[in-house]
């Protein structure tokens, strides 16, 4: 007979294992090719965060979290991380990135100041001109994260959806030889079936995150939700997870459900 | 050997109470079951100032008990603060409601007992295929977590569709 004491443990482990993230998101063997995103509960889905070097998409409709995650990201970067990241913003100010999300406590001033992040508003007139001022940021702070938001500005200023697309693959080549890891913000129009501007983006990433708001009927209102619908080199988890915007910023919670 | 399993199993059990004494049984409830055990208490029946109320009445010791309030917002109150409590928008949210037990359970270390009042509430807002999918959901989550779970629900609802099928998910059906 089997010493009683041990059961329950044995069991809870078991159980735990069979439940909600892949068993290997909680043992990541690679940590140092994962970038940790600094949003609470998501790295465990996509075996300890992004893979490191490549390029991920976050889309998601108006108002589902993008900036604030993208932000996050950069802010977690440089404060905790000692990674340092450049924010391309192509529509809002800079000033703006960092005013936005003094509520959730984060000084962006402070680590600008202090060369550990770079938000910069260039002007798109040429890509190649675009990647060259994105080069040159990175290497000015010897930035390990990048973020650029909206992609959709920059694809719409290609001709045609190949260009857009090639451009893009070039970025993710880009992002290898800098060992950088980019987070690519995509709006997606309500009713569309993709997740970026031309629809071919997903394709040539590394990874595509995906923010939503899902209605209830029963609530009568809007629960957001996250879910990993590509991520190149993991066994990421496929569950549709809720997110919400705390005081403090963005959490994911992988073991809860979205009803 | 069977037995043995059982005995160490969390207790999942669901209550079947009768309305006008509902808050009263309840009250009893949680003094048996909760002894020596962290208590997480939700409440989508009554105010968790009442429901605290009663237990004082009831000389039931609160530092070991934490509340999730689905009801007080819904009503209007809005300067709420409470150390042992989190207050949720409405009884309607099922995703909120599960991740506030899952949070709550994992903040709290030893051995714990959530009390979940009731689900004839959240039977008035959500079907019965969503509200077992939640119960599912609540039970194999506490299964895992070693949480014993008390679900309550009024009499006059036993035998609804909901109720009957979460029947099949407990340890032990009781009526009080
Ligand atoms: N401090 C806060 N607390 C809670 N929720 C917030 C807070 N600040 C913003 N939000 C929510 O986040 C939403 C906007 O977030 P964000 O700007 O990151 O989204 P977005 O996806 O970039 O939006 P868009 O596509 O319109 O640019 C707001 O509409 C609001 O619902
Ligand atoms: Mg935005």
């Amino acid at each position: 007979m089997a010493p009683r004491s041990k059961q329950p443990a044995q069991r809870a482990k078991k159980q735990a294992s069979s439940f909600g993230a892949p068993e290997q998101a909680q043992r990541p063997k690679d940590n140092e090719k994962r970038i940790q995103t600094g949003i609470q509960g998501l790295d465990e889905l996509i075996e300890g965060g992004l893979p490191r070097g490549g390029v991920t998409l976050l889309s998601g409709h108006c108002g589902t979290g993008k900036a604030t995650f993208a932000t996050q990201f950069i802010y977690y970067g440089a404060k905790e991380k000692n990674e340092p990241g450049v924010y391309i913003t192509l529509e809002e100010e800079p000033e703006e990135v960092m005013g936005d999300v003094k509520r959730f406590g984060w000084d962006m001033e402070k680590l600008v100041k202090d060369k550990k992040i770079s938000i910069i508003k260039p002007e798109i007139t040429k890509f190649d001109t675009l990647k060259k001022t994105i080069e040159d940021e990175i290497d000015k702070i010897g930035a390990k994260r990048l973020v650029i938001n909206p992609f959709g500005l920059i694809a719409a200023y290609f001709a045609n959806v190949y260009d857009a697309r090639k451009a893009l693959a070039s970025l993710r080549r880009q992002m290898q030889k800098l060992d950088c890891t980019a987070l690519v913000v995509a709006d997606i129009k309500e009713g569309e079936q993709t997740f970026s501007f031309t629809g071919y983006e997903e394709f040539v990433v590394t990874g595509v995150i995906v923010l939503d708001l899902a209605f209830k009927k029963e609530s009568n209102s809007y629960v957001r939700t996250l879910f990993v619908r590509k991520m190149e080199k993991s066994n990421h988890s496929l569950k549709l997870v809720p997110l919400e915007i705390k005081p403090d910023g963005l959490v994911v919670y992988p073991d809860a459900e979205v009803f | 050997m069977e037995s043995t399993t059982v005995l160490d199993m969390p207790k999942i059990a669901l209550y079947t109470i009768s309305a006008e004494e509902y808050t009263r049984r309840l009250v009893d409830i949680l003094k048996r079951a909760g002894k020596g055990k962290k208590v997480i208490y939700l409440t989508t029946t009554k105010p968790y100032s009442q429901i605290s109320g009663m237990l004082h009445e009831a000389g039931i010791k609160q530092d070991n008990i934490f509340f999730i309030d689905c009801v007080s917002r819904s009503m209007g109150e809005k300067s709420l603060n409470a150390q042992n409590c989190v207050f949720l928008e409405n009884p309607r949210n099922l995703t909120a409601i599960s991740i506030a037990i899952n949070e709550s359970v994992k903040k709290l270390p030893g051995k714990k007992l959530l009390v979940m009042d009731s689900l004839s509430t959240l039977m008035l807002y959500n079907d019965h295929v969503t509200m077992g999918r939640f119960s599912n959901f609540v039970i194999n989550r506490m299964r895992a977590l070693d949480v014993d779970t008390v679900l309550s629900a009024f009499e006059a609802d036993a035998n609804s569709d909901v109720l009957k099928q979460i029947a099949g998910f407990v340890d032990e059906v009781k009526k009080k």
